[in-house]
């Protein structure tokens, strides 16, 4: 069950250095693609944090992490992982869609 | 990033320029982001009305297919029309234009990306050189972008100096059906023309995005653009039509 779960690891600023705010806070979380699905479906992190989202696609072919909500567009090639970066949001919910296979990749950020 | 850096420099180092260009009634604001395998199709179209040109304004079309090469670098290339006041419309530029991501959106507190197109004019049988730096900042649901470009002239026949424009824009993602906003543009002129005229425009926009059946998708934005200074034309109205087809 290592991807199943939710991993948020909360970091101090000063992660990025350079022209970033050192004070920021950061959240991170994995999500998984597998099937064509996203696992979890519903992911809850901190609201006002921006959130580290690394997407591991476990699947044999290409998909595309999009939500208008969170403003993100991003292929994931098979077999490898990306870093989405989003926030700090407000306390709500943001729904995300895999873009190749609508039918079955859905799920839900949700911040609070 | 480092890698995106050198081959944008090396682009850059490879392109020696000269002579300023107007600014386009189908001018938009070019955004620091790329996806990786998408094909667009492009159309830009605007009309702007002089002072003392009566109806006779220009009109500009430009047509441009694009293709996101890597996950930092898009390119396009465009072929454009105009019509000038009191003339016909005539085939205008042929455009290569790229798109270089150079940070992950939401990375960093700016977002950077820089823009650099090259350009065969028909009309002054030259080409030119436009390069410039591209930043985008979210405040929640306001998106804010706001490029700076330095175009300059290739070859000897090329007038002198290196122009400063300006695009930016800002608009609320609410409802992806429709995004109220406001756009501007501008030229701040030229070091080769002390006497070079500053002309900067802006008015309300609004964008629109829709998925069309598959992985298509169907984008729009237009402004209608008032001059703020004499140099500047009184009204554009301006828009982008775009299909993305992953």
């Amino acid at each position: 069950m290592r991807f199943n779960g939710l991993v948020v690891v909360l970091l101090t600023g000063g992660l990025f250095g350079g022209a970033t705010t050192a004070s920021a806070q950061e959240a991170e979380a994995q999500l998984v693609i597998r099937d064509h699905q996203f696992v979890p479906t519903e992911i809850t992190v901190p609201a006002h944090a921006k959130i580290k989202l690394v997407i591991d696609n476990q699947d044999a072919t290409a998909e595309e992490f999009e939500s208008y909500e969170l403003n993100r567009e991003k292929v994931v090639a098979a077999k490898s992982k990306i870093t989405v970066y989003v926030g700090p949001l407000e306390p709500g919910r943001y729904p995300f869609f895999g873009d190749f296979h609508k039918d079955s990749a859905n799920g839900v950020l949700i911040a609070k | 990033m480092r890698t995106k850096c050198l081959s944008v420099f090396a682009a850059v180092s490879l392109l020696h320029v000269s002579a300023a260009l107007a600014a386009d009634p189908a001018d938009h604001v070019y955004l620091p982001s790329v996806v990786q395998g998408e094909i667009e199709f492009e159309l830009n179209g605007g009309y702007q009305q002089w002072p003392n040109n009566g109806d006779n304004g220009e009109r500009q079309l430009i047509y441009e297919a694009g293709y996101g090469v890597t996950s930092w670098w898009k390119s396009e290339l465009g072929i454009g029309s105009t019509r000038l006041p009191g003339e016909s419309t005539h085939l205008d530029e042929l455009e290569w234009e790229n798109i270089f991501a150079l940070t992950e959106p939401g990375e960093y507190w700016l977002d950077l990306g820089v823009f650099a197109e090259l350009e065969h004019d028909y009309g002054e049988h030259g080409n030119a050189l436009t390069i410039g730096p591209m930043f985008q900042k979210e405040f929640g649901v306001v998106q804010t972008n706001v490029n700076v470009l330095f175009s300059r002239g290739l070859g000897e026949l090329a007038a002198q100096g290196t122009e400063l424009d300006y695009n930016w824009q800002v608009k609320w993602r609410g409802n992806p059906l429709f995004e109220p906003g406001i756009q501007g543009f501008g030229t701040l002129g030229s070091t080769g023309d002390a006497g070079h005229p500053f002309a900067h425009k802006l008015g309300p926009a609004f964008f629109s995005q829709t998925l069309v059946g598959g992985r298509n998708k169907l984008k729009f934005d237009t402004a209608l653009l008032f001059g703020l200074n004499r140099n500047s034309p009184n009204t554009t109205l301006r828009f982008t039509l775009e299909f993305e087809i992953y």
